[in-house]
């Protein structure tokens, strides 16, 4: 049985966690001076060293990234945050930051000191109002205290914070399509390369790391990187937020070290809703292929939910029971895919498009055998040739349906309709009151 | 999970479609996609900010308040409910002050804590 190991989410429980003096209490900001007193080389080694990848879907490793920004360049350099956390099933930064919007900026501090960069920005999405206000308050209680603006913690060091806060597009979590957004143009991606390391925001290089990413960092400098890389599998170091939604009996998030499975989740979570059994689930979000009752022990790493043919991800396990019409769950994915693409490349702006038609008709037993060879030439046609992930992203959850689920959309023509009652996967099924 | 229920149900009772206006301009509805609260779900956003677990009657509560002038206070945001001239100016970057009130963390955001620390079991 794996270990809870809480240390993002450690003092969520304490009623100020989200302020200065809650964060302080518990050695908040000492690990920023101790990384301030290092070299900046000293410290992107620190992080390569502990192994930490990226929390926002890729797991590329962070040292590395950090590592790409030349040096002794001349150039303006900048460190971006990606908080536009949108995409189905994903909850972990928004938590995160309402809770401890500090460990972000004392992250974005050492993230910052060690790629030189004197400017560094937090992209937020738009429609969350009091996350926006955590975050806009720790950034001022940072500049009062000193640790932002000129001569940080009484050094030669400048570090400006600029709080972004998007118009609501799925798109802008996409790194390039961020920085478009950024800097005030519509959010579409751009071809790469050149990489943001290259040329980034305002063509100047540009580190961009998703929230849990960065917030792990001081953990890291207090900790040590063996104490990080001791924790989690042979190529996933260190802990990760786990997020547990849908048709389970406690939702909610949990940190464990990386390689733990569904099934150790499940049992803390009190397993699939009462009554019920384990239908399919998604290991990463709605973008990540989907897994079914075969993968409860597939190891929650970068490698292992990969070998299975899926992706982490962002670790949004989304559960779904046996009162769920595999139909209509990959429609309202499929609307949303639709909804997000930004237009910018043809096959995901008609593909995602036809998609919705296909699988409307599906859905109200109107469909034909012929769709779905359509849908999975259609998916063939859109992943994988447009400028960025979101048309993968809506590919992947048609694609392993049929996969897993053939009979079911059979089973829609058949019977001419859907054959579930849509009433009795919603939470008042079991519950009048709605929780 | 009841998103689509929660939907259909004030569709019906305020009598417009998604997108649309009430009449007298009171409430507008619109079909959201994601706002990173899956582990809330059913949720629904009143000026931005979070009703968690909602129900159909939770919902229907919630507008008709905010149409009589008294609407419930969001489950993880500010004490009272702020109107949608306030909060824009919030999300075009003014600190209205009120990041101290509300909850540090809804009780899923601290599951997976209180069970390490064994001061929550976890559920059979």
């Amino acid at each position: 049985m794996t270990t809870l190991t809480p240390v993002l989410s450690k003092y969520w429980d304490e009623k100020d966690s989200f302020t200065i003096d809650g964060y302080k209490r518990h050695g908040g900001y000492d690990a920023a001076k101790k990384a301030l007193a290092m070299e900046p080389d000293a410290v992107i080694q620190l992080v390569k060293d502990s192994g930490l990848r990226g929390r926002g879907g890729a797991g590329f490793p962070t040292g590395m990234k950090w590592g790409f920004i030349p040096q002794g360049d001349n150039k303006d350099h900048y460190l971006v945050v990606n908080a536009d956390e949108s995409e189905p099933g994903t909850c972990k930064d928004m938590p995160l930051l309402l809770a401890n919007p500090h460990s972000l900026i004392e992250g974005m501090i050492i993230a910052s000191y060690a790629i030189r960069a004197k400017y560094a920005f937090v992209y937020i999405r738009g429609e969350v109002t009091h996350v926006i206000r955590r975050v806009q308050q720790a950034i001022d209680d940072a500049y009062k205290a000193g640790y932002l603006g000129k001569s940080i913690f009484g050094t030669t060091n400048d570090l400006e914070i600029v709080l972004h806060v998007g118009a609501g597009a799925y798109i802008c979590g996409e790194e390039t399509a961020l920085l478009d957004s950024l800097e005030g143009f519509r959010g579409q991606p751009r071809l790469r390369p050149p990489f943001p390391a290259i040329a980034g925001l305002y063509a100047r290089p540009t580190v961009v790391n998703n929230v849990e990413s960065i917030a792990s960092v001081p953990s890291i400098l207090t900790n040590g990187a063996e104490w990080f890389s001791a924790m989690g599998t042979e190529k996933s170091k260190g802990m990760t937020l786990y997020s547990l939604s849908g048709h389970v009996t406690n939702p909610g998030q949990f940190e464990a070290p990386l390689g733990i499975t569904l099934r150790e989740l499940l049992d803390l979570a009190g397993g699939v809703r009462a009554g019920h059994t384990l239908k399919f689930w998604t290991p990463g979000g709605s973008s990540t292929p989907l897994f079914t009752s075969a993968h409860l022990d597939t190891p929650l790493d970068y490698e292992g939910v990969s070998a299975a043919g899926s992706m982490l991800g962002t670790k949004a396990l989304q559960i779904f029971d046996d009162s769920t019409c595999i139909v209509r769950a990959v429609l309202r994915w499929t609307e949303f895919y639709k909804h997000e693409s930004c237009g910018k490349c043809t096959p995901c702006r008609e593909g995602t498009w036809w998609l919705v038609q296909i699988l409307r008709d599906l859905e109200a037993g109107k469909g034909t055998a012929a769709d779905l060879d359509k849908l999975l030439d259609l998916c063939d046609n859109i992943a994988g040739r447009s400028f960025c992930a979101l048309a993968d992203g809506a590919a992947a959850p048609i694609v392993s349906s049929i996969k897993y689920f053939k009979d079911e959309y059979i089973l829609h023509m058949t019977n001419g309709g859907c054959p579930f009652d849509p009433h009795a996967s919603t939470l008042f099924a079991t519950s009048k009151a709605g929780a | 999970m009841g998103g689509d229920a929660i939907f259909s149900a004030l569709k019906e009772h305020l009598g417009i479609e998604n997108d649309g206006v009430t009449a007298d301009g009171k409430v507008s509805l619109e079909h959201i996609e994601c706002n990173a609260a899956c582990d809330y779900a059913p949720v629904v956003m009143a000026n931005w900010e979070f009703y968690d677990n909602q129900s159909v009657e939770s919902a229907k509560d919630l507008v008709d308040g905010a149409r009589a002038g008294n609407p419930p206070a969001p489950t993880r945001g500010p004490d009272v409910l702020p109107t949608w001239k306030e909060n824009s100016a919030v999300l075009a970057g003014l600190n209205d002050g009120r990041a101290l009130e509300g909850v540090q963390a809804g009780g899923p955001s601290l599951l997976g804590l209180e069970i390490s620390k064994g001061t929550r079991e976890a559920a059979k």
